[in-house]
């Protein structure tokens, strides 16, 4: 059986972060969410922030990764600077000191990781496998259905939109944005509104005649149960933010 | 024979299937033009928002119901969160955004009023900016004076949303003309 064993090869290539299901990366996301905002203290921040990275590069994705931090280190030096020239004009605003931007920072890497974990490892149909398992009603499940799946074609269509105006001899660029917006809103604006309103109609029509939503529940084809994997990922972040949590509160606690 | 007995559902397929659209265009249109516009560039983060508020007013017009916002602001709080990058603690704060702008809808005059429609959108968008800002400023907390340029950026982009505002309604004004938008 050829297609079984292209199959196989294919799930063994898959990094461990990729073999994980989703819910367990947003139940992931979310913790680190939420415990990060709450910590202060440098050094559990930085064990976060560090279990984190090593989360995120599991991931195999090296490239975007990097890009993604080289750019949250451009964003902190292009606020540092700003803060900076504030002090000197507005000597009254204090004195600049660099250790206040070591937590902001930390919190800032530990949410891009997780999410980046996220982001990068799932694709379309687990994403969508992921919102059906979850059990979430007709009312959210619909909806996020349809603008995931609608994303990719819009991408397209304002591409095809772009290269209509080009052979106009209407050419969108930053120079263009900046110095005639008016005039790119209402070419770009104008045929996407109207494509997706039609795109939106002929969908809906399809869903009707498909009988979606006339029946009481949905039924689900299969479920997918969480793995061995899952409950190790989930065991190891669990144990990691309570940990940074006790490091943080040791001296309330005890 | 009797007939079986349909539940009339609040919801219509056909309506949450326009929600989903607009949540994606609004995302992506969001999306292309701040990079063609070429990163931070001020006029095309207000031209960003023109086109995110004026796609908003043009959803409330096509779908007049109690918890639109609401309902739109968790879509695209969720498909953020597993796409692009979207924190999952400001999902709560655009729910409270959304339930405000739609609350407000309803408390001077309803869906069937324009000009509450525009001032519910108006109020949405306030709202989730300041929300985003309160949960920035927890994040940087130990240094607040970094919340600033953020706070200066949201304020540019908020004057593109109230600019949206308007040309949302020329919008209207045309999908109407072509017969695109009926009520």
């Amino acid at each position: 059986m050829p297609v079984l064993s292209e199959n196989r090869k294919i799930s063994k290539d898959l990094s461990i972060i990729q073999r994980l299901d989703v819910r367990t990366k947003m139940a992931i996301c979310a913790l680190s969410s939420i415990v990060a905002l709450f910590l202060e203290g440098i050094y559990p921040l930085s064990i976060l922030a560090v279990a984190s990275m090593v989360y995120a590069l599991l991931h195999k994705r090296f490239v975007v990764v990097f890009v993604s931090y080289g750019a949250i280190l451009v964003m902190g030096l292009m606020a540092a600077f700003c803060v900076k020239i504030m002090t000197l004009v507005m000597p009254e605003m204090g004195k600049m000191e660099i250790q206040f931007f070591f937590s902001p920072f930390l919190r800032v890497m530990i949410l891009v990781n997780v999410i980046l974990a996220l982001a990068l490892s799932s694709r379309v149909q687990s994403i969508l496998t992921a919102l059906k398992t979850l059990r979430l009603p007709l009312v959210i499940y619909l909806p996020a259905a349809v603008m995931i799946r609608f994303i990719p074609s819009f991408i397209v269509d304002i591409k095809q939109i772009s290269e209509s105006l080009k052979i106009r001899g209407y050419h969108i660029n930053p120079l263009t944005i900046t110095f005639h917006p008016l005039l790119t809103m209402r070419l770009l604006f104008v045929p996407i509104v109207v494509r997706a309103l039609r795109s939106s109609d002929e969908l809906a029509i399809a869903a009707e005649l498909k009988g979606l939503g006339y029946s009481e529940k949905i039924s689900y084809y299969k479920t997918t149960a969480l793995s061995l994997a899952d409950y190790c990922a989930g065991g190891v972040a669990t144990t990691l933010l309570c940990g940074a949590c006790l490091f943080e509160y040791q001296d309330k606690l005890f | 024979m009797s007939k079986p007995v349909r539940k009339k559902r609040y919801w219509q397929t056909r309506e949450l299937i326009v929600i989903g659209t607009f949540a994606a265009l609004t995302k992506v249109a969001s999306l292309l033009i701040a990079i063609a516009g070429g990163g931070m560039n001020p006029v095309s983060l207000v031209l960003k928002n023109i086109v995110a508020t004026s796609l908003l007013i043009v959803l409330v017009y096509k779908v007049r119901k109690f918890g639109v916002l609401t309902l739109y602001a968790l879509i695209n709080s969720l498909v953020s969160l597993l796409f692009l990058g979207g924190n999952v603690m400001a999902l709560p704060g655009m729910l409270i955004a959304g339930i405000v702008g739609d609350g407000f809808i309803m408390m001077t005059g309803g869906y069937k009023r324009a000009w509450a429609l525009v001032l519910g959108v108006g109020l949405f968008d306030l709202l989730s900016r300041a929300i985003s800002l309160g949960y920035s400023y927890l994040t940087v907390r130990e240094e607040p004076r970094l919340l600033i340029m953020a706070a200066i950026i949201v304020a540019i982009g908020y004057t593109g949303c109230l600019l949206g505002l308007g040309s949302g309604l020329l919008f209207v004004k045309e999908l109407r003309h072509a017969g695109i938008v009926r009520e």
